[in-house]
């Protein structure tokens, strides 16, 4: 990917943070998955907060306990920016260390969105800048606890919708049952997806394209979209389709290892 | 309390409602607010008792993996199950015809 008249657009508007540590094109953009009316999603690192008087500021537990945010349009395209700093990308790695995450916090407690949209797109993201800074970056990411977090957020989320579903079929509330049910299986996909470091759960519109991505071997495609269209619910005697559903959660649960 | 006979033809299950976790080599499964950690050849076991293969057949597959007399894994299988059942981690289900 030339990523240079991306820069250049940055640069020509007085966009680019001073001193620049990094600029990542991140999001679907990065990945090759963008169709024409997404946006160009673009983090820019630096020691510095960005001095933007346009900027919108956007809360985090984070110290500075903000960054800033600047959109533009260009030829039909949103372009969004987002303004970090080092050592805003320093505590978040601290967050996901191996000393935090033995220390039992709740895995669904420790980033919030945002944060975890940051680590998972140091994963995925292009560098227009910065890209010996990037490479250290996923070392650490690499090193971290961040998988075992999401798988453990995302296999405790998928209990929970199992518990759910077995609760209102003993309770005759099918309807209820077989969303908990395509709930609890989207969750045990996302964990399965994790383990082969396919991160970005929080956004389920991709999960079809990660999957494909992480091509794992304790699930086929034909079968996850089977059950992620819900091919073979028979509306009539739904419970068959959702026991056969939380079987296969439970399957997952079997093969992922934290 | 006595402990349940397990017969070779017997078919067990994992219920539905177990919490399972491989984390750091080793497998946890939770019911009711118990967990147990699993050895690794009762972890074996547990995953095979998908509900579709018999006592007799798991301990086929463990006396095969393991190089245990045949006899020897059933008992243990059947024994293992038991165990199972008492902590509300297996159910009984009906054999497969072919297994009857």
């Amino acid at each position: 990917m030339d990523v240079t008249p991306l820069l250049n657009t940055l640069r020509d508007r007085r966009m680019l943070p001073d001193p620049c540590i990094a600029v990542l094109l991140v999001g679907s953009a990065a990945r090759g998955w963008s169709n024409s009316g997404s946006d160009l999603d673009i983090y820019l690192i630096s020691d510095r907060p960005w001095p933007g008087a346009d900027s919108a500021a956007i809360a985090l537990p984070l110290d500075p306990p903000q960054v800033r945010s600047e959109s533009f349009y260009l030829d039909g395209r949103r372009w969004e920016l987002t303004y970090w700093q080092d050592r805003q990308v320093d505590q978040m790695l601290t967050k996901i260390s191996w000393p935090e995450f033995d220390r039992d916090v709740a895995a669904g407690t420790v980033l919030v969105l945002r944060e975890e949209a940051f680590l998972e797109r140091l994963a995925s993201g292009v560098p227009l800048l910065g890209e010996q800074w990037l490479t250290g970056r996923r070392a650490e990411l690499d090193a971290s606890a961040f998988r075992s977090l999401l798988i453990t957020r995302s296999l405790g989320a998928a209990d929970d919708a199992v518990e759910d579903a077995l609760g209102q079929l003993a309770g005759g509330d099918l309807h209820s049952a077989v969303i908990s049910a395509r709930i609890a299986f989207g969750h045990a996909v996302d964990a399965l997806l994790e383990e082969r470091g396919q991160y970005g759960s929080y956004a389920p519109k991709w999960r079809a394209r990660r999957f494909l991505a992480a091509n794992p071997q304790a699930l086929s495609f034909e079968e996850y979209w089977d059950m992620e269209t819900m091919r073979g619910l028979d509306p009539a005697a739904p419970e068959k389709w959702i026991r056969k559903v939380l079987t296969r959660c439970q399957d997952i649960s079997l093969k992922v290892e934290i | 309390m006595a402990r349940q006979q397990i017969g070779i033809g017997a078919v067990p299950r994992r219920p539905l409602g177990v919490r399972i976790r491989r984390f750091r080599g080793r497998l946890l499964v939770a019911v009711g607010g118990e967990s147990y950690e699993l050895t690794d050849s009762a972890a074996d076991i547990f995953a095979w008792m998908s509900g579709s293969l018999t006592v007799g057949a798991i301990g086929a597959q463990l006396s095969a993996d393991y190089g245990i007399p045949h006899e020897e894994a059933v008992a243990d299988v059947a024994e293992f199950v038991s165990w199972l059942l008492e902590r509300r981690l297996a159910e009984m289900t009906t054999p497969p015809p072919a297994a009857r």
